[in-house]
């Protein structure tokens, strides 16, 4: 072949468009992925105008018991799981990190590391992936039956907006836990680490909670609650918008609940980064 | 503006098009007060669209829809909600919200809609299943009801608003042909009693000549027969004679797939 002067037109072919395909391909994805953005971003402004329009014709949006059945799922329910993959995640950090430093004489650092690192990072991040798998996971395939066994149309059909009666309790919900579930997650992983710096590096309760206190400060605290809020919302608005767009009977609500859980954990993880990095460069 | 139509619905040439075929090709019908206009068709050519349409689920490709004096394919989000108040929907399969009891479903849009106190949508919803004769599985959910229980439910769900018209998609579809009775003449005697107005999507042949105070026949896009049933039974139209009579000779399947498995 390679001493052939004059490449035969399939080969010739091949080289030229290769690059072109990729391009195309690259380009298709990058399309539907701004169309996306685009629609979800619909999705949550059109929620929260029928919401508002309802609320200004002097109506509650929804029902609180409806409401208070979100909550007790997505909030009180989660408490466990959160505590306790925080509590491991908090022993493991702090015997990682102080033996290290224990090497240098400066394991008493430990409680300010990771008491920082899940107030302001870890808690929000941790707490946003689990809900993402647990809550955002159900919302999805719960509102995804719906929407295939037509039950979604049938709501619009009697004159009840399906945004505001599905989605905006199921977002409200997320939303309004989230920060609380992000402290509980930072709290289990504080009290693990109290654990270990008094079992291995002998460090007492109150010199613990001294420690913590003086290096924690409220920036850290406010960042990890601001965070937190946000992803509560983009996790509900993820999970439900993946729900009601769910096509092609079971199967459809099987691929959009996985779609939901990866999309939902790649934003939450996105979004943190994005927000470190604007945090950093502005408030320094 | 268009002039304000003096009928309950109207399809003004109403084209749809779905991303990969047309839907409908020119639909023009009119519903007059306590009609009960029966759309016969094959399977798939459009009949449950027309329903969409006139809920504004769907909006037409070109053409106008009326109910009443609303033009639907231009009303605003809020408006159009209101307007869906007074039309009732029977779905196929029911469409029940499998995770509320038949209590709370029929209650939904009393609760969501109305500012009426629970003591009075109690009494609402109990009318309601008393003239369906569902009170008895009032706290029941819907996977223990059968689907012509289920029907029944739906049609009290549609009738709790009082809504001057219900559309029927497919009323007797999956009954087995008492029941299917059953539900024809409860259909009947509903529109009677309520005075409302009710369009029926079928292709069930008895169930339409039981029900329908008006026929209309849809191929291919088009209405290709309006009429009263007794004119519509001797329409000399090949397609719905061919339909009338269940045979497979005839221009119906002329070019179709499904005219393979008759061979």
């Amino acid at each position: 072949m390679a001493a052939d002067p004059t490449p035969s037109p399939g080969t010739a072919e091949t080289i030229v468009h290769a690059p072109a395909n990729i391009l195309a391909t690259v380009g298709e994805k990058s399309r539907s992925m701004v169309v996306e953005v685009g629609s979800m971003f619909w999705f949550l402004v059109n929620t929260i105008t029928e919401t508002v329009d309802r609320m200004r014709r002097g109506r509650a949006p929804f029902r609180s018991t409806i409401f208070f059945g979100f909550t007790d799922r997505a909030g009180v329910g989660s408490v466990p799981l959160v505590a306790m993959v925080s509590f491991f995640l908090g022993l493991t950090m702090a015997l990682l990190t102080g033996y290290q430093l224990e090497r240098f004489g400066t394991e008493r650092l430990v409680p300010g590391l990771v008491a920082i690192a899940f107030t302001r990072e870890l808690g929000p991040l941790l707490t946003g992936i689990m809900l993402a798998a647990r809550i955002g996971a159900s919302y999805t395939a719960e509102l995804g039956t719906m929407q295939v066994s037509e039950e979604v149309e049938a709501i619009e059909a009697m004159g009840i907006g399906p945004l505001r009666f599905l989605v905006a309790p199921r977002m409200l919900a997320l939303f309004a836990l989230m920060p609380c579930l992000s402290l509980i997650s930072s709290m289990a992983a504080i009290f693990a680490t109290a654990l270990i710096s008094r079992a291995y590096f002998n460090i007492a309760f109150v010199y613990f909670q001294d420690l913590v206190l003086h290096s924690l400060l409220i920036r850290d605290l406010v960042t990890g609650i601001l965070k937190s809020f946000m992803f509560g919302l983009l996790i509900g608005a993820i999970a439900c918008y993946r729900g009601l767009t769910v096509q092609g009977g079971a199967a459809g609500v099987g691929t959009s609940t996985t779609s939901s859980v990866v999309t939902a954990i790649t934003v939450v993880i996105g979004f943190d980064t994005l927000f470190n990095i604007v945090y950093i460069v502005f408030f320094p | 503006m268009t002039e304000r139509p003096p009928h309950v619905v109207e399809l003004r040439g109403v084209k749809l098009d779905f991303p990969d075929k047309r839907v409908l090709n020119d639909v023009s019908l009119k519903v007059e007060p306590l009609d009960r206009l029966v759309i016969m068709g094959q399977s798939g050519s459009g009949k449950s669209t027309i329903l969409r349409l006139i809920l504004g689920i769907l909006q037409p490709t070109e053409g106008e829809i009326f109910f009443k004096q609303f033009e639907i394919s231009r009303l605003k989000r809020r408006k159009l909600q209101q307007v869906r108040t007074q039309i009732g929907m029977v779905y196929q399969y029911s469409a029940l919200l499998s995770s509320r009891n038949v209590r709370d479903n029929v209650a939904l849009p009393l609760e969501e809609l109305t500012r009426k106190t629970t003591a009075e949508i109690e009494k609402i919803v109990d009318e309601k299943l008393e003239l369906v004769g569902m009170i008895d599985s009032k706290y029941e959910i819907p996977s223990e009801l059968s689907g012509g229980m289920r029907k029944r439910v739906s049609l009290a769900r549609a009738l709790v608003l009082d809504p001057e018209l219900i559309l029927f998609d497919e009323p007797s579809a999956g009954l087995d042909p008492v029941i299917s009775s059953v539900i024809d003449e409860l259909i009947i005697s509903l529109t009677e009693r309520s005075k409302v107005t009710s369009v029926i999507v079928t292709h069930e042949m008895d169930s339409a000549f039981r029900v329908g105070t008006r026929m209309a026949m849809l191929y291919q896009g088009e209405v290709i027969a309006d009429a009263k049933p007794e004119q519509f039974r001797k329409s000399d139209h090949p397609v719905v004679q061919q339909f009338l009579s269940g045979s497979t000779e005839g221009p119906i399947l002329e070019g179709s797939k499904d005219a393979v498995a008759t061979k």
